[in-house]
Order: C-alpha cells, then sequence, then structure tokens
C-alpha cells in the first residue's frame, strides 16, 4: 500500500531524509518512531503528498506521487502536528466542508447520504454530543478527535498520522486504537510517527525507526520490544551527544 | 461538476469564518474611513474641484483597506495550518485560488458599497451611479486576482505583513491609474470614447492577470 | 502643456556632445531602459524553466537578472536625473518613459525584498519565480500606463505620435549609440554569468558547510 524507492529530500542544503526505502502492505499498522528532527514528519509529509521527494520514487495505493498526487489523495487520511480545522466553525461545519472537499458524495452511496456518513465517524471517535459547539471551544484532546473525524471522512485506504497522541488524554487514547484496529480489518495500510516509544509501539505491529534522515530499524511485532530498548538507549544517547556539542559551543 | 462543488464548498466556509467574526471587514471598514477623512485634512479638499482629486482618494481608501483584507486571507491558513487541509483534499488548485479569490473580491466589494456612499456624503460629490459602479467591480476584480496570489506568496515569508504591499502596490500601479483615471471620467461626466483607453487596459490587466494567476497559484502553495 | 514630441528632439539634441559619454549613454533609453525591461524577461524564462525542471541553476540565472535589473535601473536612475538637470532643468520630470521606468524598478526592488525575508527558506526560489512571472506580465502595462497617463500614444522611443520616424541623428551620434549599447549589453551578460557563478559557488560552499561542520 505505501512504497517507497530511494526517497530523498533536501531543504536547501539540509538533506532531511536519504535514501528510504520501505514498503507497507494492506492491514498494517506501522509506528514510525525515532527523536525529533530524524525525519518522520518529512516522510509523512512526502506520503501524504504535501511536499515533494527531491530524489527517488514513492507510491500510494498504488499511485505514484507526487505525478498521481491528485489521484492518490483521495485515498489518503493525514493527521498532522496541527489540526486544520476552522476555530470559528462549529464540528459539524468543519466536517461538513472537507466532506464537500473530498466529494465525498460521490463515494458514498446515495441512500447513505454525506451527512450520515459524517454522524457515523463522529460516533466512531465520540464527538457527536458536541456537533454544532465551534472548535475554538473545545479542549485540544478534542480537537484532536475532530481532526481524526476529518481524516477518515472519505474512509482512505492509506492512514498516514505524524504525532497522532499529541493533545489526547489517557481516556481519549483508546479511540485511536480502535481507528487502528478497524484499519486493520479493512485492509488499510496505518503508518504512524510517535516519539513516545513504548506507547506507539505497544500500537502497532511493526516498527520502523528513523535516526538523521534513515531508517535504521525495521523489525516485526515479535522484536518490537528489543526495538523498543534500542530506540529508547538510542534516544539518551543522542540527547547526551547534543547537549555534549551545545556545551562546546 | 466537482470542481465547482469543491468550489462552492471554499467559497462557502470563506464566507461562514468571515460572517462569525467579521474582523476582516470592520478592520477594512473603519480603515478605509480613516483614509477618507486623512485625506480631506491632509489636503483640504474644500473649495477644490472634487471630481478631479476625488478618485485619487476613493481608489488609495479601497486599496489600502483592500489589502488588509488581502494579507488576512493566506495569513490566516497558514497560522492554523488550514491550507495543508486543503491541499490535502483532492482538490483542483485552480479551484483553491478561484475560492479564495472570490472570497476576497466580495469582502473588498462590500467594504466599497460601504465606502462609496460615506465618500459621496463626506465629500458632497455629485454622482452618476450605474456606470461608476461597473467601473469599480472591475478594478475590484483584478486587484483581488494579483492580491490574492501575492498574499499567498507574502504569507510564505517570514514578514508576511510587511512583505504584501511591497510586493502589491508596484504590480498594481497600473490598475490603479487606470481605476483613477475612469473614475475621474466618469464623475466629470466625459463621454466613455475619452477613457476608453483605460478602460481597454483595464480590461486586459484583469483577463491577463486572472489567467496567470489561476495558473501559476499552485507553485505557490506547494511545497 | 508641453508638447512632447519637441521635447524630446530637444533632449536629444542637447545630448549629442555628450552621447560618447558613457553614463549618459546607459540612461540612454534604447540600452538600458530597454535591458532593465528585457532583465525581468529573461528572469522570468529562467523561473519557468526552474519550476519545470528543479534545477537550482535556473534559479541562480533568475536571481541573478533581478540583481541586475536593480542594478541597472539604479543606475540609469542615477544618470538620468543628473542628465535631466542641466537639460531639462528639473532633476525629476513625471515624464511617460522615467515613470515606466521608476515602476519597474519598485517591481525589481520588491523581488530583492522577497528574497531578503526568506534567507535560508528554499521554498523561496519557487515563490520567486512565481513573482518574476507577474513582473513580467506587468511589464506591457507599466509601458502603456505611464504613457497613456501622459496622453500619448503608446510609441516607441524614436518615434513621434503620429508614428514618423524623427529620430534625426547625425552618423558619428548612430556610431556612438551602437557602441554604447554594445557595451552595455556586453558587461551585462558579462555580469550575469559571473553573478550566476559566484551565486553557484557559493552555495556550494553552504553545502559543503553543512556537510562537514564549519
Amino acid at each position: 500500500m505505501i512504497e517507497t524507492l530511494k526517497l530523498e529530500k533536501i531543504f536547501g542544503y539540509k538533506q532531511a531524509l536519504k535514501s528510504t526505502t520501505l514498503n507497507i502492505e494492506a492491514g498494517e499498522v506501522v509506528a514510525l518512531a525515532g527523536p525529533n528532527g530524524a525525519g518522520k514528519s518529512t516522510l509523512l509529509r512526502i506520503l501524504a503528498t504535501l511536499s515533494r521527494p527531491t530524489r527517488g520514487r514513492a507510491a500510494v495505493n498504488g499511485i505514484e506521487i507526487p505525478q498521481g498526487a491528485m489521484e492518490a489523495r483521495a485515498s489518503i487520511g493525514y493527521v498532522g502536528h496541527q489540526t486544520l480545522l476552522y476555530d470559528e466553525l462549529t464540528i459539524a461545519e468543519n466536517l461538513r466542508y472537507y466532506a464537500r472537499l473530498y466529494a465525498l458524495e460521490k463515494l458514498v452511496p446515495k441512500y447513505e447520504g454525506t451527512d450520515a456518513r459524517i454522524l457515523e465517524v463522529a460516533k466512531q471517535v465520540g464527538i457527536e454530543k458536541r456537533m454544532d459547539d465551534a472548535v475554538r471551544t473545545l479542549s485540544r484532546g478534542y480537537q484532536q478527535r475532530v481532526s481524526l473525524a476529518r481524516a477518515l471522512l472519505h474512509r482512505p485506504k492509506v492512514y498516514l498520522y505524524d504525532e497522532p497522541w499529541t493533545g489526547l488524554d489517557q481516556s481519549s487514547s483508546h479511540v485511536l486504537t480502535g481507528i487502528f484496529e478497524q484499519a486493520r480489518q479493512e485492509g488499510a495500510a496505518v503508518l504512524f510517527s510517535s516519539h513516545e516509544f513504548e506507547r506507539s509501539l505497544a500500537a502497532a505491529d511493526r516498527a520502523l525507526i528513523m535516526r538523521s534522515g534513515r531508517i535504521i530499524y525495521d523489525g516485526l511485532r515479535q522484536e518490537w520490544r528489543d526495538a523498543a530498548g534500542f530506540a529508547q538507549r538510542y534516544t539518551e544517547e543522542l540527547t547526551r551527544a547534543t547537549e555534549n556539542t551545545k556545551n562546546k559551543t | 461538476m466537482i470542481f465547482y462543488r469543491q468550489l462552492y464548498a471554499i467559497i462557502a466556509k470563506e464566507l461562514a469564518v468571515e460572517w462569525r467574526t467579521k474582523e476582516t471587514l470592520s478592520a477594512m471598514l473603519v480603515f478605509a474611513l480613516l483614509v477618507l477623512v486623512i485625506f480631506n485634512f491632509a489636503f483640504d479638499l474644500q473649495g477644490v474641484d472634487i471630481r478631479v482629486l476625488g478618485p485619487g482618494v476613493l481608489w488609495v481608501a479601497f486599496s489600502f483597506s483592500g489589502i488588509i483584507g488581502l494579507g488576512r486571507s493566506f495569513a490566516m491558513e497558514r497560522d492554523k495550518g488550514s491550507l495543508d487541509g486543503m491541499l490535502l483534499a483532492p482538490v483542483d488548485r485552480g479551484a483553491i485560488f478561484l475560492g479564495k479569490a472570490f472570497a476576497n473580491f466580495l469582502f473588498i466589494l462590500v467594504m466599497e458599497v460601504i465606502t462609496l456612499p460615506l465618500f459621496v456624503i463626506l465629500y458632497n460629490v455629485p454622482l452618476e451611479w450605474f456606470p461608476l459602479v461597473g467601473f469599480i467591480l472591475m478594478g475590484t476584480l483584478g486587484f483581488s486576482a494579483v492580491g490574492t496570489l501575492l498574499s499567498a506568496i507574502a504569507a510564505s515569508t517570514r514578514m508576511r505583513e510587511v512583505m504584501l504591499p511591497v510586493l502589491l502596490f508596484p504590480v498594481l500601479v497600473p490598475l490603479l491609474v487606470a481605476s483613477v483615471k475612469i473614475t475621474q471620467g466618469s464623475l466629470q461626466g466625459l463621454p466613455f470614447s475619452d477613457f476608453q483607453g483605460w478602460f481597454n487596459l483595464l480590461l486586459a490587466y484583469d483577463v491577463i492577470f486572472l489567467v496567470v494567476a489561476y495558473l501559476v497559484f499552485e507553485f505557490v502553495v506547494e511545497e | 502643456m508641453r508638447e512632447r514630441g519637441s521635447d524630446t528632439r530637444f533632449a536629444i539634441r542637447d545630448t549629442r556632445l555628450a552621447i560618447c559619454h558613457l553614463p549618459l549613454a546607459i540612461r540612454h533609453p534604447p540600452s538600458a531602459i530597454r535591458r532593465s525591461f528585457s532583465s525581468i524577461l529573461i528572469a522570468a524564462v529562467a523561473g519557468a524553466l526552474f519550476l519545470r525542471t528543479g534545477n537550482l541553476k535556473y534559479d541562480r540565472v533568475s536571481h541573478a537578472c533581478m540583481e541586475l535589473g536593480v542594478l541597472f535601473g539604479a543606475i540609469s536612475l542615477a544618470t538620468g536625473m543628473i542628465w535631466a538637470r542641466p537639460v531639462w532643468n528639473t532633476w525629476w520630470t513625471w515624464e511617460a518613459r522615467l515613470t515606466s521606468f521608476l515602476i519597474l524598478w519598485l517591481v525589481y526592488v520588491a523581488y530583492m525584498m522577497l528574497r531578503m525575508s526568506a534567507r535560508d527558506d528554499p521554498g523561496v526560489a519557487r515563490i520567486a519565480a512565481v513573482f518574476t512571472f507577474v513582473g513580467a506580465a506587468d511589464v506591457p502595462f507599466i509601458i502603456l500606463a505611464p504613457r497613456l497617463w501622459r496622453g500619448l500614444h503608446p510609441v516607441l522611443f524614436g518615434t513621434n505620435a503620429g508614428g514618423e520616424f524623427t529620430f534625426n541623428m547625425t552618423q558619428p551620434m548612430v556610431a556612438a549609440l551602437g557602441v554604447s549599447i554594445t557595451a552595455v549589453m556586453l558587461v551585462y551578460f558579462y555580469l550575469l554569468v559571473q553573478r550566476t557563478r559566484l551565486a553557484g559557488l557559493s552555495s556550494r560552499v553552504a553545502e559543503l558547510r553543512e556537510q562537514y561542520g564549519d
């Protein structure tokens, strides 16, 4: 569902992504771990067609990007650092706006209707009781739920979630695990990033660990605990190293 | 078909956000009124032929206050990241441009519709409404087209509030001169043929910049 | 209102003695001004090539063109003023060509401001290219508007309102003008090449610095 071949991204003189090759099958839930600045967001943004790769190839749901970006977008559900919502509008208005942008009326059967689909998604993430409240009045965790609903509306085949736990409290993190479970069953592919190894790896089947623009670990579920330990050690080391250089200068 | 539905969605969203806050419009209106008042003192417009100097005052008010609205148009989207929301969806980038430009056109128009009577009252301008409104519409169209594109450019720089006027005004000079000249001609009751050259120039400006902005917009918003 | 046609002829007559003088020749419309107008067109073409290929080399060419636009523009405006002082008895006159020229120069300056406001942001190359398109699309209007404003028909330099050729220069004048046009053009392209090369080198230095540390 997600394939990349020697994908590279250069910002100015800084290489944010170095020759990244990976392959994620349908039904897989993959965690992308690594310290801040490792290139996780860059990779996710390229896959979400928000950013163009400098070199290399990538395909999402079998569609080559960025060439087929317009087509690929319909099957991508992306959740980023920001909620991508309009504060002044209500939850219902926000979701209806995105439903129109994704031409939901073409995707949903006539008898069901777009409003029914919006309500269904709202129930899935547990926001259906506050549909007419302005987003600005909601807590960060609640806004994150709306953001998740936004990314589910058009029944994506590929879920790309950048730090989806941001702002989610303990009681709402089950929403996320629920979404991942459903994606597994529907045969969608999930790639999500997190800098919290324990929490994220527990939700995944497979773990990728990134470090300064490269994937340095690609392991299966059976070994993820080791991977987590490794990554944890690695981060600590890296933090120490950065602090040392900072002290020097 | 989908193109128009998405276009409609974007325009409806713009209007809904503005309707909730009314921030942009009220700022634009207050600013336009201030320009009218300040010009009166700066140039002591009593006694001069207002039909000659008035159009300049009017278009300075329109363009200065229009820039306030244009500046917020993309700055707001960048701050909230909601521009990414549009870019993520399978929406033609042209539709995003047209939606934004049309919404800006409407906001500037509302400001002008309120400012114009104020101008007439404050400066005692004898006015023939009908053709003038059409000319103002035309000037506003080109203004919103270039303004929307340059607002998107300015919003992706660091000094966005400063950058928009710096980028926009040099490009806008021909449109402003044409609009002022046409408004002058119209206020003085000159025959259309006297300012037809300006009219043609304005028309060409509108067409060329709508097309250019529509075509190049995707390079501004996409990374 | 002054008769514009005679104005130009008067100006030309007085320049005759001074036309070999380089700064004044630079000010002379056919060379420097036209160079400045075409500079933005070259910049736009290079910008289009950059957007199409993603090759930063074209961005550097485009940037250099706009920079030279500012430079040549400033020189022309300055020498123009110096020249206008004795000839027209004023530092500045809102004559059509000068006005066009000033507006265009402001477009070049706006471009430099745009580049400056995003020093290290790599995305700036893209939006800067788009700005050169806007500027290039504006060129015909920038030329036309001040001419209409001065109540002139849009004519090219060297023809009067009726479209007749009024450029009665003597043979040495034509030669001097030809030499100065060619010289300015050569200087322009020489600077363009060197400036592009310099930009390429400095970006290479920054790249190496990023790789190996300072």
